[in-house]
């Protein structure tokens, strides 16, 4: 049977955490990020010939700010407007669907890291064990998926591409 | 120059590898030629330009066609361009027709691909002499009018769509500055002093992003192809002569404008193909029930948007679509510069893209005729295996790509935020155009107002750049324009689906 079934798009005007309209939380990232931006452009030595390479980035600053804005503007207009959803119809996602990416991307973050100190071959077995395991339960695929990846990527890159994969702790 | 389409021998083993690549992944729900090519462009370090070329041109083509065969035998669109294909094509699917509606699909995307060619080969080399003419303030209006364009790529939110190219633009400028050599947000990073590195960056937004993405989303029902029946494809030419000529000559030039036109793709193409097609028809009200129409309309206007996508990216460096940015960040690695330059090149490189381009057409009308059966079952392998492949194999192309640590890590890194980027209703493509454009927006406006003196009518002294320009203000002001009448259109599109 398979694990993440039956899921439904996340609501597009609320954050699928906290209720909070979604293109408010994106607008303030983007401002932030836009002042951190700015704040580095402004930073850049100053050149005789201008504009010199502190231009761009402060433009690109102002013009994602405004941007921000207005995103986060048209996020507080849209909560004051927000209605509940229909009756018998959830437009939230169920624990297992939202767990998915996240699971998916801790495991993905993991492998980046320990891809070298592990190697190739344990860190891709265990990466595609852990990937296996969150689209199915059957155990034929959970065993035979993880091994079939790895000896098709190592027979790819390595040996027919020729590409030196870490070997870590199998070195 | 006169086009030599005649493709080398040793090159067509890659161009049929390319083609089998992109029928499998374009055929299978929620992987698109982006991907397969964002993945390959790794593997291409090995190769030299010419098979690099015809293997991405392949996977190209037999995407955007594969994408069709999911849509008539699961009614799941293999690729969003195939959701209009979906309605008519599975309805005939139902009737016990799906290989005839497979075979119609076949033939409209050779006639829709082959019509997209030649218009590459009669318009790209005359517009590549034009952009021979252009100075810097003209290329500067150029990137202006391709980056507003992509921005516009979400209509419901101009403001998301351009903050997506911000965010592109604000990439680029992460290394040492191209006109003094001044480090910009390199954080103290050796790996950042010549800038973000392409290849990580499409790979963790189109890899790793869509993995996040499909780990959190339902298991297709992939159930509902039980029942449907191959059926003959006696009836083709039946279906063909059904269609009639006015589908076959319309679409494909509707999809080859609307592919030349940066950032509207294939989608929008059959989309517009298909309304055409039944605005013109004597029977709008059989649309849906599976008609012949109803396929060729949006086939061949996909098809063709291939061969219009290709238009701008050979001629000025700005690509058409999605794959043909993804296509861009490969020639830029392997250091061909599109433009007048690669039309004046003595290696052949164009005739050798134009020469895979109409044999891949060949190919896919080859392959979609005989291999039928065989595509339709590729449409039934389990998530569960093609996802953790996808994901190793995001991570390894990623290492291979640069042989360091910091390389995986950024992928994983862009991954994440593309992911997020998707959840929030941001669109992916103008971070990548925003990140390959970027230098090129930022040299040319520099150039132009220090050969100015700092004087910023510069870009309106010339005709043409005047012209780029209000094209470039004229995009965003027809988005809008068309949100205002959205919800017209909107329904029409709801309606249809």
């Amino acid at each position: 049977m398979d694990r993440l079934r039956n899921s439904s798009e996340p609501s597009s005007a609320t954050s699928p955490r906290a209720g909070i309209p979604q293109d408010i939380v994106s607008g303030g990232v983007l401002l932030a990020a836009a002042v951190a931006y700015g704040v580095g452009g402004l930073e850049i030595p100053a050149q005789p010939a201008e504009p010199g390479p502190g231009f761009l980035p402060v433009i690109l600053a102002v013009l994602l700010g405004a941007l921000a804005l207005a995103v986060l503007v048209g996020g507080l207009r849209s909560s004051g407007r927000a209605e509940p959803p229909a009756a018998g119809k959830s437009s939230t996602t169920s624990p297992a669907e939202a767990r998915g990416p996240w699971l998916a991307g801790l495991a993905t973050i993991l492998y980046a890291a320990l891809f070298q100190p592990l190697g190739f071959a344990l860190s891709t077995l265990v990466y595609s064990a852990v990937l296996t395991g969150l689209f199915t339960d059957e155990w034929k695929h959970r065993l035979g998926v993880p091994v079939l990846v790895t000896a098709a990527l190592y027979l790819f890159f390595s040996v027919a591409l020729g590409v030196r994969l870490p070997p870590g702790l199998l070195r | 120059m006169t086009p030599d389409l005649v493709l080398a021998p040793g090159m067509v083993p890659y161009l049929v590898g390319g083609v089998l690549l992109g029928i499998v992944v374009g055929a299978v729900p929620g992987l698109t030629a982006t991907l397969a090519i964002s993945l390959l462009l790794p593997l291409t370090f090995t190769l030299p330009a010419a098979p690099a070329i015809v293997m991405m041109t392949g996977i190209f083509t037999g995407g955007i066609y594969g994408g069709s065969i999911a849509a008539i035998t699961l009614r799941i669109p293999g690729a969003p361009a195939s959701a209009m294909t979906m309605l008519d094509g599975h309805a005939m699917a139902q009737q016990g027709r799906a290989g005839s509606a497979i075979a119609l699909a076949t033939t409209s995307s050779f006639v829709g691909g082959i019509a997209g060619g030649v218009a590459l080969v009669l318009f790209a080399p005359q517009l590549a002499r034009v952009a021979l003419e252009f100075q810097s303030p003209e290329m500067f209006a150029l990137v202006v009018l391709a980056l507003t364009a992509v921005a516009t790529i979400t209509p419901e939110s101009l403001a998301k769509g351009a903050a997506a190219t911000v965010i592109g633009l604000m990439l680029a400028t992460v290394g040492i500055d191209h006109l003094v050599p001044v480090p910009r947000f390199t954080f103290g990073s050796v790996n950042l002093l010549v800038g973000v590195p392409l290849i990580p960056v499409v790979i963790g937004l189109f890899a790793v992003t869509e993995l996040l993405q499909q780990s959190g989303e339902a298991d297709r029902d992939v159930g509902s192809a039980t029942g449907i029946a191959l059926g003959s494809t006696a009836a083709w030419w039946a279906d063909v002569r059904a269609a009639g000529w006015p589908t076959f000559v319309k679409s494909p030039v509707i999809g080859t404008l609307v592919g030349a036109l940066p950032g509207a793709g294939a989608a929008m193409a059959a989309f517009l193909s298909y309304s055409e097609a039944r605005r013109s028809s004597k029977h709008p009200e059989r649309f849906g029930t599976g008609i012949p129409e109803g396929i060729v309309a949006p086939e061949a206007a996909n098809n063709a948007m291939t061969g219009g996508a290709f238009i701008p990216l050979l001629a000025f460096g700005i690509p058409g679509d999605a794959v043909t940015a993804v296509i861009l960040g490969g020639l830029v690695i392997h250091g061909i510069t599109p433009g007048p330059q690669l039309f004046a090149g003595a290696d052949g490189l164009v005739n050798v893209l134009f020469g895979a381009y109409f044999l891949s057409y060949v190919l896919i009308l080859v392959f979609g005729l005989l291999l039928t059966p065989v595509f339709s079952r590729i449409t039934r392998v389990p998530r569960a295996v093609l996802f953790p492949l996808i994901g190793s194999l995001a991570v390894v192309a990623a290492y291979t790509s640069e042989g360091t640590a910091f390389a995986i890590y950024l992928t994983v890194g862009v991954g994440v935020l593309g992911y997020l980027m998707r959840r929030f209703g941001y669109p992916l493509i103008p971070v990548l155009l925003g990140l390959i454009l970027g230098p090129m927006l930022e040299s040319n406006f520099r150039r132009s107002m220090i050969l100015s003196e700092g004087d910023p009518t510069v870009f309106v002294r010339s005709p043409v750049a005047v012209v780029i320009l209000l094209a470039a203000v004229a995009f965003p002001a027809w988005t809008l324009w068309r949100r205002v009448g959205g919800e017209e259109i909107q329904q029409e599109q709801a309606s249809a689906l």
